[in-house]
């Protein structure tokens, strides 16, 4: 697998869980503190603080080094990246579908030429 | 065939869809044939050879080919076909990228519709209740990147 790969398999791996979703979607309105993010939940800050660990591991968020709140923010890169991918997918296969055009109507010109003959 | 949405995309999933000009059979040799399928699978930028295919096309069987790309880097595709119906249906899934493809073939009048459903997203990540979550997300991520690209 390429780093890219790595990468997007450990996003979409962290957001399969739904608690690391809800801390995604809170930050995608802006940065929070471990303890803004634990508030709506029913599990300990602990546990919270692991979610955010498996999250910063996969590129999706990072925490700042301000050693008194070290607010969480959302890493627009990888988010972008997760959805690019989608997006390139979907040009491969345009991409492919232009140049099957193209050579079935060369293939198709060959026939009509040779059976003219 | 059901036109690709929004939903789709959220869930990683994508549907492209196109009628070419030639009848079914030969739209069915262009993908099972290496001679053809080398003048197309890279797409405009990206060539194949077609020394470099190789192909079983059975399920079960495999498809191996190298994609060049302009400044000459080499880039393998390979693949196994899980369901060969002909001529209407090709599954095949890319180990190497986690994805599974479906192309269904369809007779228009005397033209072809072409449709190629990819589950783009490695199915163990997405579990029922993951993608529902999984496109609520995706709807927020993408609305934030909207408004990040704007300003």
């Amino acid at each position: 697998m390429t780093l890219t790969e790595e990468r997007l398999d450990a996003a979409f791996s962290a957001l399969a869980d739904p608690t690391r979703r809800a801390i995604v979607t809170r930050l995608s309105a802006g940065d929070a503190t471990v303890k803004e993010l634990a508030e709506p939940f029913t599990i300990s800050l602990q546990a919270v603080s692991k979610h955010i660990r498996v999250l910063e591991r996969s590129g999706l968020i990072s925490q700042g080094v301000d050693a008194q709140r070290r607010p969480c923010r959302l890493e627009i890169d990888t988010a972008d990246e997760l959805i690019n991918w989608i997006t390139e997918q979907k040009q491969r296969w345009e991409g492919r579908l232009d140049a099957l055009e193209a050579h079935l109507e060369q293939v198709r010109a060959v026939q009509v030429q040779e059976s003219s003959e | 065939m059901s036109p690709p949405t929004n939903e789709d995309d959220q869930r990683g999933e994508l549907t492209v869809s196109r009628v070419v000009d030639a009848p079914r059979d030969l739209v069915w040799q262009a993908f099972t044939e290496p001679e053809h399928l080398a003048a197309f699978w890279g797409g405009p930028d990206i060539t194949v050879s077609v020394e470099s295919v190789t192909m079983d096309v059975r399920p079960g069987g495999s498809f191996e080919l190298t994609m060049v790309a302009s400044d000459g880097a080499e880039y393998p595709n390979r693949g196994e076909y899980v369901e060969v119906d002909k001529p209407s249906r090709i599954v095949f899934t890319e180990p190497d990228t986690g994805i599974t493809a479906t192309i269904t073939f369809a007779v228009v009048g005397d033209k072809t519709e072409v449709t190629i459903h990819q589950v783009g997203v490695p199915e163990r990540f997405l579990g029922p209740e993951a993608e529902a979550g999984f496109a609520a997300t995706f709807d927020k991520l993408e609305a934030l990147l909207d408004r990040w690209t704007d300003g």
